[in-house]
């Protein structure tokens, strides 16, 4: 026998290798069945009929979203049993370790992601399915007959909806793409403007000198201690006295003023050493010059996860929206508030409310993408977290 | 520099954004008409029936006009205390049959006897109705109502040996009365039959419950207990009828082992268990008929095992009423009486598939489905809600106790007991 031979060695790269192939067949069969899943329903048309052809035509497809899945694993397979056997002998020990974390971190990504596949999968499913679980393989929840009823359903282009759409214009602007739209003005305005003047005031707070600084800034945490709901009636009834009821500006207007942002931005402020003002003062800065010059760029990881953090209240504040919202009037109904929508007493539509879903997390999504390195940098240097 | 070429690209995106989508002005064609504002929440199919009905009214009322304005049902309570408290409330709402007493406690709504209720009341199902009923004074009139009946799993039952087999019966073409003789009559043979429908091994259960007062309701009907008394002031949750119905719900867990469990958070619910196949039975309203056709499932419906007082049930649905600040409540209760006519019901049941609350309907409403008879035939043995000002806090003080019993921790005795204590102090004495 070889000295180098190691009995524990390959029993645990056979091991390694059996858990990569399975998880390689199971996920990567979800996904090429997800994606045969969306070109039948996509192929079919509206109502039952065209979810019964869409589970024909996926049924036809079972040979090759199964195959290609075993075509994907074997050459995974094939790929990671040359590398091993590629390696010299004394580094196949870190190569094992490598290859674990690896199969850790898909297992992590996974349990991640696996409610916005269920979304997803749901979002095709026809009512009354969305809870059945398939009886061969419960970890199978891709839709055996997929339809695209609920997103049409959701952006009014099923036939019943156009009908009604066509004899009042009115109901016809009562959709997904327009609470979508609002949505998105309405926490986009707001986070700019918070930010905006958050940084004033944390500016201020944080640099200058004001007589009672200390306690304006204790009075103004103070209200933080008091819950937001207890504001609601207060406010409402001051949106209405201004005329503002139902519009946009109301959504957002009473959140402006953000304690919660100024805290924020002037713990971080208070970082930003005095000298370098006083260097900028001195070349002939002024306050406004100082302010967009200096703070602004050294503090712009917080600035831009305050406008994270504002983005995401708006788009999810439910209830503040749903009270000043005029119902009357579809161009003023944001996207929580149409969402909740789909609900009734007793029933929800889960397969609308989560093709609904699908979209309203795209912005965010989004933004995620674009700000993440500020936004983790941010976050621990804030170290303040929502 | 590439950074500040996304954010120049970000902020145009925006500003055309502004542009197109800021403007929430909408056009509305007043024709001299006096609008009648309607916050309902209705569905879809539900609301072209409605405007249809509108409609009909409009023809011999022209001077008037309703405007239905859809809220989410979700929101609806705060919407309408907030909007009570500006004066911006509509003139009547659709509301759930729970907040009917609290508007009326707060004196938000218009007592219908003043508007000639009186003469028209006995048209209504006096279970539903009772939702309205705040001091013998009526608020409201019940625009839909509901209750639960006993759902079963036909092949669970069959693979128990309960029923024939498949081959034997066409499914499709059979009602539901017709295993009507086949179920269980009494909680006594609900147990005997839980005991054969039950496998532990496979995770297969008889039954599967939800613990909310509102659901269990149902129990504590067929044992003839009540939770407040008649006239609201005194709460009864702890007299023998309610400890004798707490404790057969608690048997069914924890002594026959034929309930699984469902009430625990993080169960499965008795809904997903049922589609599942792991539960055989489980208590449901009208409301997931087509869903569960939908699901392909084989199920029946069957009414809700008798206990000392018979079969019963709870009820459900919702209330419509005519608020205050309305200056036309007549012209509202005059829409509304419409709405709810024998006539309009029949329609709206028939195609909706929903239990009529109109008496005048019962004899003329035919579901082809034979599961909605069964409701019907359900409904007459409704027990009536339990009528307070806030049905939240009611649940929030009953249904830990009784989570108390299910779970072993108390004995039902001492937990009613405890939370009719906590009833009266909190919620009628206040």
């Amino acid at each position: 026998m070889s000295a180098n031979f190691h009995p524990g060695r390959i029993l645990t790269f056979v091991l390694l290798l059996a858990l990569m192939i399975s998880m390689t067949y199971v996920i990567s069969g979800q996904l090429f069945k997800f994606g045969a899943m969306t070109v039948s329903a996509f192929a079919v048309g509206e109502g039952a009929e065209g979810a019964t052809r869409a589970g024909e035509l996926m049924r036809m497809m079972v040979p090759l979203h199964s195959g290609l899945a075993i075509i994907m694993t074997i050459i995974l397979t094939f790929y990671v049993v040359r590398r091993f056997l590629k390696t010299p002998i004394e580094q196949r020990s870190a190569f094992l370790k490598r290859m674990f974390l690896y199969e850790a971190l898909i297992a992590g990504v996974v349990v991640v992601l696996f409610p916005f596949f269920w979304m997803l999968c749901t979002s095709f499913k026809p009512s009354g399915q969305e809870l059945v679980i398939s009886k061969a393989n419960p970890f199978d929840i891709v839709p055996s007959e997929p339809t695209l009823d609920n997103f049409r359903r959701v952006l009014k282009t099923d036939a019943a909806s156009v009908a009604a759409g066509a004899l009042d214009p009115i109901e016809n602007k009562k959709n997904f793409g327009t609470y979508f739209l609002n949505s998105l003005l309405v926490a986009t305005t707001a986070a700019f403007l918070v930010t905006l003047f958050a940084s004033m005031g944390a500016y201020v707070f944080s640099k200058k000198q004001l007589p009672y600084k200390q306690q304006m800034f204790m009075l103004l945490l103070a209200t933080m201690m008091i819950p937001g709901m207890m504001f609601m009636v207060p406010q409402f009834f001051m949106v209405c006295k201004m005329g503002l009821f139902g519009t946009k500006w109301a959504m957002f207007l009473p959140h402006l003023a953000s304690v919660f942002g100024i805290f924020m931005l002037k713990q971080f402020m208070d970082t930003i050493p005095d000298s370098l003002l006083e260097a900028a003062q001195i070349d002939g800065a002024s306050e406004w010059q100082v302010f967009r010059v200096v703070i602004v760029p050294l503090a712009f990881p917080i600035i831009l996860t305050l406008f994270l953090l504002t983005f995401l209240f708006h788009w999810s504040n439910f209830l503040w929206q749903l009270i000043v919202t005029n119902f009357e009037n579809p161009l003023s109904i944001t996207l929580p508030v149409g969402l909740a929508l789909f609900r009734g007493q007793y029933t929800s539509e889960l397969g609308l409310i989560m093709s609904a879903s699908c979209f309203s997390i795209v912005p965010i999504a989004v933004l995620f993408l674009f700000a993440q390195r500020y936004f983790i940098e941010g976050m621990t240097q804030g170290a303040v977290k929502e | 520099m590439k950074e500040k070429y996304l954010i120049v690209i970000a902020v145009i995106a925006y500003l055309a954004l502004v542009f197109v989508g800021w403007d929430d002005s909408i056009a509305t064609s007043p024709d001299g008409r006096t609008i009648l504002t309607f916050w309902h929440t209705y569905n879809d199919q539900e609301e072209v029936i409605l405007r249809e009905i509108i409609k009909k009214w409009e023809t011999g009322n022209q001077k008037f006009t309703i405007r239905p304005v859809r809220i989410p049902f979700d929101g609806h309570k705060p919407k309408l205390r907030t909007a009570l408290t500006v004066g911006q409330g509509p003139d009547m709402a659709r509301v759930d049959w729970s907040f009917v007493c609290e508007l009326a406690r707060k004196n938000a709504v218009v007592d219908l006897g003043t508007l000639g209720f009186e003469t028209i009341r006995a048209q209504y199902l006096p279970a539903a109705i009772g939702s309205c009923n705040v001091g013998g004074k009526f608020y409201g009139l019940p625009d839909q109502s509901n209750c639960v009946a006993m759902f079963y799993n036909r092949q669970m039952f069959r693979d128990a040996g309960l029923l024939p087999p498949q081959a034997e019966i066409d499914n499709t073409a059979v009602p539901a009365d017709e295993f009507a003789s086949v179920l269980p009559k009494t909680w006594e043979e609900f147990i005997e039959f839980g005991k054969k429908l039950t496998d532990e091994s496979k995770g297969q259960y008889a039954f599967a419950m939800l613990n909310t007062l509102w659901w269990n309701l149902t129990f504590l009907n067929t044992y003839g207990a009540r939770i407040v008394s008649e006239d609201g002031t005194r709460c009864l949750i702890d007299s023998d009828a309610a400890v004798g119905a707490v404790e057969m719900m608690a048997s069914l867990f924890a002594k026959h082992k034929i309930e699984a469990g469902a009430w625990r958070p993080g169960a499965i619910t008795p809904e997903q268990g049922f589609v599942n196949g792991k539960y055989a039975m489980i208590m449901m309203g009208p409301w997931n008929l087509a869903k569960f056709k939908n699901a392909k499932m084989d199920f029946g419906v069957g009414l809700i095992p008798a206990g000392p007082a018979g079969t019963s049930t709870n009820v459900g649905g919702t209330d419509v009423v005519i608020f205050k600040g309305s200056k036309h409540a007549e012209a509202c209760y005059s829409f509304l009486t419409f709405f709810t006519n024998a006539e309009n019901q029949v329609r709206w049941c028939t195609e909706l598939n929903q239990l009529p609350i109109n008496l005048g309907a019962y004899d003329l409403v035919k579901f082809e489905d034979p599961h909605l008879m069964t409701f019907m035939e359900q409904m007459k043995h409704a027990g009536p809600n339990p009528v307070v000002k806030d049905f939240g806090l009611l649940e929030d003080l009953v249904n830990p106790e009784i989570e108390a019993v299910l779970s072993g921790q108390k004995n039902a005795k001492d937990a009613l007991g405890s939370a009719a204590k906590k009833v009266q102090e909190r919620l009628l004495d206040s």
